[in-house]
């Protein structure tokens, strides 16, 4: 991922743009801010963030023209929120509080302002408050301009001393009763005697303007609108002298804040124009959802004229929408894990991978998504995470900096699915060629092996021009661990050994499997069991939904699979169920928490998404990927596989059947490859034993529960203890001990002689290999 | 690796053998690490026993050591 | 299982951590990665014959001992335990083991081409002194190595502090830290290496061979046949191990 690709990326998330109010005001005010403060009945707050932005709050929360209304998210709902009103509960509280300065050391430049109007009055203000000595000529007698003329019950005199008495403490010098422009105040002179010159002296002496300081009318005053510096050299100029009649007062301070950074910049001999940011009103590209917000009226004041009381300010400020996106953020557990919002995630992504050494703070990040893409869905600007956190991952592997035991748990899982211990492809018993091949896929035959072979057995009944069965592993774990290698590795195995069956069209039970697949050879004939199921015709069996209700799970490596969505719905009908459709489907589904190997990588996290997820419906769960059923049924949800309801296995013990373990999924997988070679096949599979006859007291039975052990497994121990006579004997008990190691497990069983029977008396197991 | 048996306690026999089991090297192995163990085995033909507290607690723990991930 | 009748008991020993018999005991010396990693270390420092390496926290000075006789260096060892030394020098008397604190070296400025320090930082009270020293004793372009225990979930650092630990993991790093440590000390980081799956096969194999060390380090428990867990604090923290090279700049 460059540099640019990352700015790209980053600017998708607009979630750190301004809200429309704050966008829409010309000088900014953080609304949101202030409505929180107002929230919480922190007033102080309120004001010290408006006169952060303002420098005359007081006369701002009385006179403001609000253009922040036009923008308000609540305008699509009701009416917009109350913003002055806000404000000026904020200054009424809080205006008359001394305001401490804390003044840089005085500079040399000077700096003179024509007009002690609001955009004049603004650049000193903020010229002063930078430590720059400030003149202000007026031609009348006081301060204030225009807003003088509003009256007293509007904007009492009383507020406008209060803000304009930060002058008192700033190095502004006020010359009242000094007309600019001409004599001993002549444009030149001053401009001689100070630095720069700011000239706001309203829309009334434009012409006046023109001519004082062209020196002659048809030679015009020009302001330039992005840095309002005029064609007079070091002359600056603004306010309703540049905007004209229509005035507002939060124009003329925007003008006057305009003009002040022009002047600084100008003063330091930097560039004007460049990277400014945005000044001025504009439109915030910030996205909302305001579906779900309830209507409700703006708060009026009690008395017209007066301002809120503590609780009308309350209620107004509690209609706030306090407007963000999050879109993505409010849907993902993995997102909202980290605190932040996909802006700041792309940042530390990139950050961690520019670090050529050290431990990457975000590697948890990077591995933990499950590559979904419902952020990219839900994204108003499609950002998705998941290319971010996979480019990521497979730049760590490239260069040696992926923690081998994120994904060594999958990666080995997946080795042993693509070993001699489960691969397998062979035409349909009794065939040599094969019109079509079933991939069931690894996780299904890991959780259901006898459905792979019951739906198998099913398949070869109604496929005309055979069927054939490939076992084995499509590579997810892989493509998700960022092995892109060993993902096209695998992928390349799998058509190796479809080329070996004539390249037959490929029928996949596992969601997984088909994404990887269509991935991996894009030119693949290949079609769901499912929608393959539901177009020709499910086994016949009796139906027995009779109408109860099931909520379907959409695996989210489908998410656009239209097609498969649609054949599963029609499955579970055909089935006598009705379909119950979750909250977020189909293209908006979620994870199940194991996708992109995010259990692995934060099991926490994992956690909590299956957990959201069981959360949305009190009807049992049905999935059509196994993985997703084990995740689900992991946390006590009751959740089908598909392949239950055609097997008519939707009681209990299958809705609540517990994912097996590791081992146990591996046990399974060598298991069906040996039973349907032998079963199917007819084929002699050596490492069999020959069966015994076990006797199982209850209590051993639930012990096995508990230790996940299988009576297979005993028997395997037995025969194997029996047949070469490796066995300890306990001298006491005179029973005897032995183990057996089939797969990864080694299992022990403790047992005497029962007649023609052997009886059980305990058995244990571990994962540490003897190796001598 | 040892546990709260005595040596003197020792009531495993190795039925093939017929030999009393004793203290002895091992190497066990998971997930490409290997460790030498002390534990029992007999002392002809080399079988090795493993108790069940043993099996469901340090083994246990070694191996959830090892798939820290 | 008892398996030898004349060792000594090591939860009644009255030493400290490090001089315990069931460290002593160990041929390899008791650090993850063992003798194989320093080796890997010393060989990415690039460091010449005849050039002078100290190590810190040298315990009996098997490490010292053996880059001196495979790589000629002139080595120098520093621990704080005289039992240590004593034992070192016992073994191999032309060994040069001095008593020292990480937070004075006993070395004059400039005076080693490398210094060393394998899971012996976390032992230590504070890291930043006695990198101070090491780089006082480094000179210009010498490398620091060193190898230690860090928590892969630095959230969890402040729960392991609290619990009654002794050893390595009651000092482990947080990455980050570290390294501005190190930056600020004025060191080039070189090298990073993650070596997590030593860590894991080394706390392997205290299960499985050495009870006492995996109660004290792993299980906060020094009553024998007690501890059957590793603390859930620990295994949250997820404790990994590390190596760096770094540069006197």
């Amino acid at each position: 991922m460059d540099q640019e690709r990352l700015y790209e990326l980053e600017s998708m998330c607009i979630q750190e743009c301004p809200p429309g109010c704050t966008a829409g005001c010309p000088v900014h005010v953080d609304v949101r801010g202030i409505v929180t403060a107002v929230r919480k009945g922190d007033y102080p707050a309120g004001f010290a963030i408006l006169r952060k932005t303002v420098p005359f709050p007081g006369i701002i929360s009385r006179i403001c023209t609000e253009p922040c209304k036009n923008s308000c998210k609540r305008n699509e709902l009701d009416e917009s929120i109350e913003v002055r009103q806000l404000e000026r509960s904020c200054s009424d509280k809080c205006g008359s509080a001394e305001q401490k300065i804390l003044l840089p050391p005085l500079k040399s430049q000077k700096i003179a302002v024509i007009g002690a109007g609001l955009s004049g009055l603004t650049v000193a203000a903020d010229m002063a408050g930078k430590g720059f000595p400030v003149a202000i000529f007026e031609a009348g007698n006081g301060i204030g301009g225009s807003i003088l003329e509003f009256s007293e019950e509007i904007l009492p005199r009383g507020l406008m001393e209060s803000d304009f008495s930060i002058f008192d403490k700033l190095p502004v010098e006020i010359k009242l009763n000094a007309a600019a422009g001409k004599d001993e105040l002549s444009l030149e002179l001053i401009s001689n005697e100070y630095d720069a010159v700011y000239i706001g002296t309203g829309y009334e002496s434009r012409t006046a303007a023109d001519s004082w300081f062209s020196g002659t009318p048809e030679k015009r005053l020009v302001i330039d609108s992005g840095t309002l510096l005029t064609n007079i050299p070091k002359v600056f100029a603004g306010g309703s002298l540049r905007t004209g009649e229509s005035r507002t007062a939060v124009d003329s301070i925007s003008d006057g804040k305009i003009a002040a950074n022009s002047i600084n910049r100008f003063l330091q001999n930097a560039s004007l124009t460049a990277s400014r940011g945005k000044e001025g009103s504009y439109n915030s590209i910030l996205y909302t959802d305001i579906s779900g917000v309830k209507t409700s009226p703006a708060v009026k004041a009690y008395e017209t004229g007066r301002g809120y009381s503590e609780d009308e300010a309350r209620r107004e400020a509690e209609r706030c929408i306090l407007c963000q996106c999050l879109e993505c953020v409010k849907k993902c557990e993995y997102l909202a894990n980290y605190k932040a919002y996909p802006k700041k995630y792309v940042r530390e992504v990139y950050n961690n991978l520019s670090i050529v050494m050290g431990i990457h703070h975000a590697n948890r990040m990077i591995n933990s998504c499950a590559l979904c893409g419902l952020c990219k869905e839900l994204c108003p600007n499609s950002l998705d995470m998941g290319e971010v956190c996979i480019d990521a991952r497979r730049l760590m592997v490239d260069r040696g900096k992926m923690p081998p035991s994120t994904h060594d748990f999958p990666l080995r899982d997946m080795a042993f699915s693509n070993s001699e211990s489960f691969l397998l492809s062979k035409h349909q018993p009794g065939m040599n060629s094969s019109s079509i091949v079933f991939f069931p896929g690894c996780q299904l035959g890991a959780t259901y092996p006898s459905y792979v072979k019951k739906i198998y057995e099913f398949l070869c009944e109604k496929t005309e021009g055979g069927i054939g069965l490939m076992l084995g592993c499509c590579g997810a774990p892989a493509f998700w661990g960022g092995q892109q290698k060993l993902f096209e590795d695998t992928i390349s195995g799998f058509s190796e050994r479809l080329k070996s069956l004539g390249n037959p069209s490929v029928v996949t039970a596992c969601p997984s499997c088909s994404y990887m697949l269509k991935l991996g050879i894009p030119d693949l004939k290949i079609e769901s069991l499912w929608s393959y199921l539901d177009r020709t015709g499910l086994p016949e069996i009796s139906r027995n939904g009779s109408g109860r209700k099931l909520a379907v799970h959409d695996s989210c490596v489908s998410r656009y699979d239209k097609d498969l969505h649609e054949s599963v719905r029609s499955i579970i009908r055909k089935s006598g169920f009705e379909v119950e459709e979750l909250p977020g489907n189909r293209e908006k589904t979620t994870c199940c928490g194991y996708g992109g190997l995010m259990i692995y990588a934060d099991r926490e996290v994992a956690r909590r998404v299956i957990g959201r997820r069981i959360n949305e419906s009190e009807s049992d769960y049905i999935s059509y990927c196994s993985m997703c059923r084990d995740n689900f049924a992991s946390q006590g949800k009751r959740s089908y596989h598909i392949l239950d309801l055609i097997f008519s296995e939707t009681d209990d013990s299958s809705a609540t059947m517990k994912m097996p373990g590791l081992s146990q999924r591996q046990e399974s997988r060598a298991r069906l490859k040996t039973s349907l070679l032998r079963e199917l096949w007819g084929e002699e599979v050596k490492d069999e034993l020959p069966e015994v006859k076990l006797t199982i007291p209850e209590r051993v039975q639930s012990i096995m529960e508990d230790r996940m052990i299988l009576a297979s497994d005993i028997s395997k121990v037995v025969a194997y203890a029996e047949n070469t006579g490796n066995r300890f004997k306990n001298t006491l008990t005179g029973n005897y001990i032995a183990y057996f190691q089939p797969q990864r497990v080694t299992y022990w069983v403790e047992y005497s002689p029962d007649g023609d029977s052997f009886l059980i008396h305990n058995t244990y197991s571990h994962r540490l290999e003897i190796t001598d | 690796m040892k546990d709260n048996t005595a040596q003197s306690d020792m009531n495993i026999i190795c039925v093939k053998c017929n030999a009393v089991l004793t203290i002895g090297k091992v190497t066990l192995a998971y997930m490409g690490n290997s460790f030498p163990v002390d534990l029992y085995k007999c002392p002809q033909c080399g079988l090795v026993y493993i108790p069940e507290d043993l099996a469901l607690g340090k083994m246990n723990m070694a191996e959830k050591a090892l798939e820290d991930k | 299982m008892k398996t030898v009748c004349c060792r000594p008991d090591p939860y009644t020993e009255n030493r400290n951590l490090y001089e315990n018999s069931s460290f002593t005991a160990l041929p390899g010396g008791i650090r993850p990665g063992g003798i194989s990693l320093t080796e890997h270390l010393v060989e990415l420092c690039g460091f010449n014959k005849g050039d002078f390496i100290a190590d810190i926290g040298c315990g009996y000075g098997l490490t010292a001992e053996h880059l001196r006789r495979k790589y000629n260096f002139e080595t120098a060892g520093v621990d704080l335990s005289e039992f240590l030394l004593k034992a070192g020098t016992d073994r191999v008397p032309d060994l040069r083991l001095i008593k020292g604190k990480g937070e004075s070296l006993p070395f004059r400025n400039y005076s080693f081409n490398g210094v060393i320090a394998e899971c012996s930082l976390s032992v230590m009270d504070d890291p930043a002194p006695v990198l101070n020293e090491i780089f006082r004793i480094l000179k210009p372009g010498g490398k620091f190595a060193m190898s230690d225990v860090c928590l892969r979930r630095p959230e969890f650092a402040e729960s392991i502090r609290k619990l009654p630990l002794k050893g390595c993991l009651a000092g482990a790093f947080i990455y980050d830290e570290l390294v501005s440590i190190l930056a600020d000390t004025g060191f080039n980081l070189l090298v990073h290496e993650e070596h997590s799956n030593l860590w894991k096969e080394f706390v392997a194999n205290l299960i499985l061979n050495n009870d006492y060390i995996c109660d004290i380090i792993l299980c906060g428990c020094s009553v024998p046949g007690k501890s059957s867990i590793m603390m859930p604090e620990i295994v949250k923290a997820r404790p990994g191990y590390f190596s760096i090279v770094a540069e006197k700049r």
